[in-house]
């Protein structure tokens, strides 16, 4: 018997992309590479685990990731203000929506897609199990059901998303009423927590915990929701399973109905968002950078100044501008709240582990700004300038973003902590050094492998080139520390040489590789 | 002057341009004919210092990839390069400051000949394909360069558009300028090459001198493009 449209378009996608893991080998090497770190990383954590460990209360788990949830459940919805968010790729649209298929059928393939799709961004949390096991004992299923509720947050944020787009896109009254609600939420429990907070500050992170597990905050739709089941599963709180459940169940046939049956004719609504996804995705496979913000507020024009290759600088201050929505990108938040749980979690090991482990994070999360951008327009080849010129102008105008990011992040963990300000400077200056090396590694793998697209490669060179060039900054802070040379505190001296060694490397091989422009390919 | 030597330009095992020669003298407008896939955005790129390869290329003696060579040059992408986040006007700005040069006036002219004056503050991710096709053009000739190479020129460009382009080139070859155009539509071109070459697998197939400079009228250039590159398809 001939399957239907729908199931047949699925189990094909599900097949082909089998398929094609055979026929492209580097990317079988990377899911397997991808699992064997995982491997890796379940392996390590066991070993340091025994029957004589004690783990730390798992309420401080549960409250974190509640925490995570929510505000992955926030970002994601709040696109539903700007451009929506859509879970058709455009073949759907052009052959899909023109079919004689139902469009409630159409949106169920749309839902059933975007599952798939929200179980695999939170891979990351996978690589979490080392330090989740050591310190709370989780196991590996706990940790698929710490993952499961991440996705089920990222999806249930994507659908209200859409609603939110549907029903306000087109009228301004309602979107004002839905901003209100919606901001009007978060306000309320931000102000309720910061009102907690205050009535006790000589046990912050203690109340933060209280607060996470606390029945109002399981009750926050979305994230609160699902933050309230895991609490309960990994607290062995049935009546928070149930409630965390039936809220969320609902919440979900609610908004499929309201988008189902309220309007029919939603597809209006996620053609621009899908033509927008699709030249993004082409835009990427083609090695480019795309824009993504929606409306620019144009401001006062001009360049004003720059001649030369510093006029690359005060174009990308000005492109800055325009672009800014907030100060940090959202992944750039996301990594910041796991360094800070992390960093709540391990206070007792000091700031070492702590520093290694959002460097870690850091690595993953630095981008070149906008050098990669102009990498994809011809224009940085063209200008007759130095290529070291070009490059040194091109990196520098994300000094300001690096600082901001590493001010946030030294000043909450200070909190955390206890660190006094020179300690927050000395370690703000050393995370500004591993952003100049992380961009610096960059440059090098666009030297070396100016003209290969296999990402994969360019994953392992990169990360093994960073390690190569910490190393010197960490085995001389090493030694600084074991000589017991102590200026104003136990950290400046060790942390300033790593920052010392950073820069010098940095600046080292940002020159080396100066003549990157004559060598790279335009993509 | 531009002079293209023995250029060979492989992607992995794949041979775009396969050791070619031609050179362009000032005051000439040559062109690359050929199918798509033939290798003429590729010989363009290395040309304009995007790509690596095997030979040499010299803008008026200088070394392609050279600060001196890059002063001289004028590139038009196949696709438009046009920043998202910069007005129309900016991006001229952009382009007179990084090659140091002042000419308001001209800047002024070319919008306005390209009809994009009264667009001037709108972002360049506003604009239409054509529009931004426009752009492009307008930031390879606002630092007035020597040579300008054209990668498909005319695609996406309205009527009046083409016409100003083509009138254009008259004004640059007048000017004693070095130009050479990518195209694969050849009715376009019918009335203002000085040379053409017919490419095909990443080679040139032939080479043609305008009827009115060399006197063989005998076959048209769309007659030469079609018997070259339908036999090819033929035999292959």
């Amino acid at each position: 018997m001939k399957k239907n449209a729908i199931t047949y378009l699925l189990a094909i996608k599900l097949k082909n992309n089998i398929k094609e893991l055979f026929k492209k080998p580097a990317r079988l090497i990377y899911a397997v590479i991808m699992i064997a770190l995982i491997v890796v990383t379940a392996i390590s954590g066991k070993k340091r685990v025994d029957e004589n460990t004690v783990f730390r209360d798992p309420r401080e788990l549960t409250a974190g990731l509640t925490a995570l949830y929510i505000i992955m459940f926030s970002l994601i919805a709040y696109n539903g203000f700007k451009s929506g968010a859509t879970m058709f790729k455009m073949p759907d649209v052009n052959l899909l929506f023109t079919s004689p298929i139902h469009p409630r059928r159409v949106l169920f393939y749309g839902l059933f897609q975007q599952l798939g799709t929200s179980l695999l961004l939170g891979v990351f949390i996978l690589y979490q199990y080392s330090w989740l096991h050591i310190l709370y004992g989780i196991n590996f299923l706990q940790l698929i059901i710490i993952l499961l509720g991440y996705s089920l947050s990222v999806f249930v944020a994507q659908l209200t998303a859409m609603v939110i787009y549907s029903f306000t896109s087109y009228d301004d009254k309602k979107k004002r009423i839905a901003a209100v609600i919606f901001f009007g939420i978060i306000i309320a429990y931000a102000i309720g927590l910061v009102i907690f907070l205050l009535k006790d500050m000589d046990n912050v992170v203690t109340n933060l915990v209280t607060a996470g597990n606390s029945i109002l905050l399981r009750l926050m739709p979305g994230g609160g929701w699902i933050g309230g089941i895991l609490n309960g599963i990994l607290l062995k709180d049935i009546s928070a399973i149930l409630l965390g459940s039936v809220l969320t169940v609902a919440y979900i046939a609610g908004m499929t109905i309201l988008l189902s049956y309220a309007k029919q004719d939603y597809y209006e609504d996620v053609l621009k968002t899908s033509e927008e996804q699709f030249s993004l995705a082409s835009a990427q496979k083609e090695g480019k950078i795309m824009e993504t913000t929606g409306k620019v507020k144009v401001g006062k024009t001009g360049l004003s100044k720059g001649e030369g290759a510093s006029a690359f600088y005060y174009k990308h201050k000005l492109e800055e501008r325009r672009a800014r929505r907030f100060i940090l990108e959202p992944a750039g938040i996301v990594f910041m709240i796991v360094s800070i749980i992390f960093a709540v979690f391990m206070r007792e090991y000091g700031i070492g582990p702590i520093f290694a482990y959002t460097t870690y994070m850091q690595m993953i999360s630095v981008k070149m700004g906008r050098f990669s951008k102009e990498l994809g327009k011809p224009y940085i080849y063209l200008v007759p300038e130095t290529s070291f010129k070009k490059i040194l102008y091109n990196i520098a105008q994300s000094f300001a973003g690096f600082l901001v990011e590493a001010a946030i992040l030294y000043i909450a963990l200070a909190f955390i902590l206890k660190l006094t300000p020179f300690d927050v400077v000395v370690l703000i200056l050393a995370r500004l050094s591993f952003s100049y090396l992380c961009t610096a590694c960059n440059i090098l793998i666009q030297r070396v492998f100016g003209t290969i697209s296999s990402r994969v490669l360019i994953y392992v060179f990169y990360f093994l080139s960073v390690a190569v060039m910490a190393a010197p900054g960490a085995v001389v802070a090493l030694l600084i520390d074991n000589t017991g040379w102590i200026l104003l505190s136990d950290y400046i001296l060790p942390f300033l040489a790593i920052t010392v060694c950073n820069v010098l490397l940095s600046l080292l091989l940002i020159y080396l590789c100066r003549d990157v422009l004559k060598y790279a390919e335009l993509k | 002057m531009l002079e293209v030597l023995n250029v060979t330009k492989k992607y992995g095992k794949v041979v775009a341009n396969d050791d070619i020669s031609f050179s362009v003298n000032g005051g000439q407008i040559a062109i690359l004919l050929g199918p798509n896939g033939a290798g003429k955005s590729t010989i363009i790129k290395c040309i304009s210092g995007l790509l690596r390869f095997k030979g040499e290329i010299k803008l008026d003696g200088y070394d392609n990839k050279s600060i001196e060579a890059k002063r001289l040059l004028g590139y038009v992408p196949e696709v438009p390069a046009v920043y998202d986040l910069l007005t129309v006007e900016e991006h001229l700005e952009f382009i007179a400051r990084a090659y140091r040069i002042k000419d308001d006036e001209y800047e002024r002219s070319l919008l306005e000949r390209f009809e994009l004056w009264d667009k001037k503050s709108k972002l360049g991710k506003e604009l239409s394909k054509g529009m931004q096709q426009k752009l492009s053009i307008c930031c390879a000739l606002v630092h007035k360069p020597e040579v300008i190479v054209f990668d498909e020129p005319l695609v996406g460009l309205d009527p009046h558009a083409i016409k100003v382009i083509k009138a254009i080139f008259q004004e640059l070859k007048q000017d004693g300028r070095t130009i050479l155009i990518s195209t694969h539509m050849i009715d376009s071109v019918e009335d203002y090459w000085d040379v053409a070459h017919i490419m095909m697998d990443g080679k040139f197939a032939a080479t043609k001198l305008n009827e009115s400079v060399s006197g063989d009228d005998k076959e048209s250039l769309e007659e030469l493009f079609f018997r070259i590159t339908e036999k090819k398809s033929e035999e292959a």
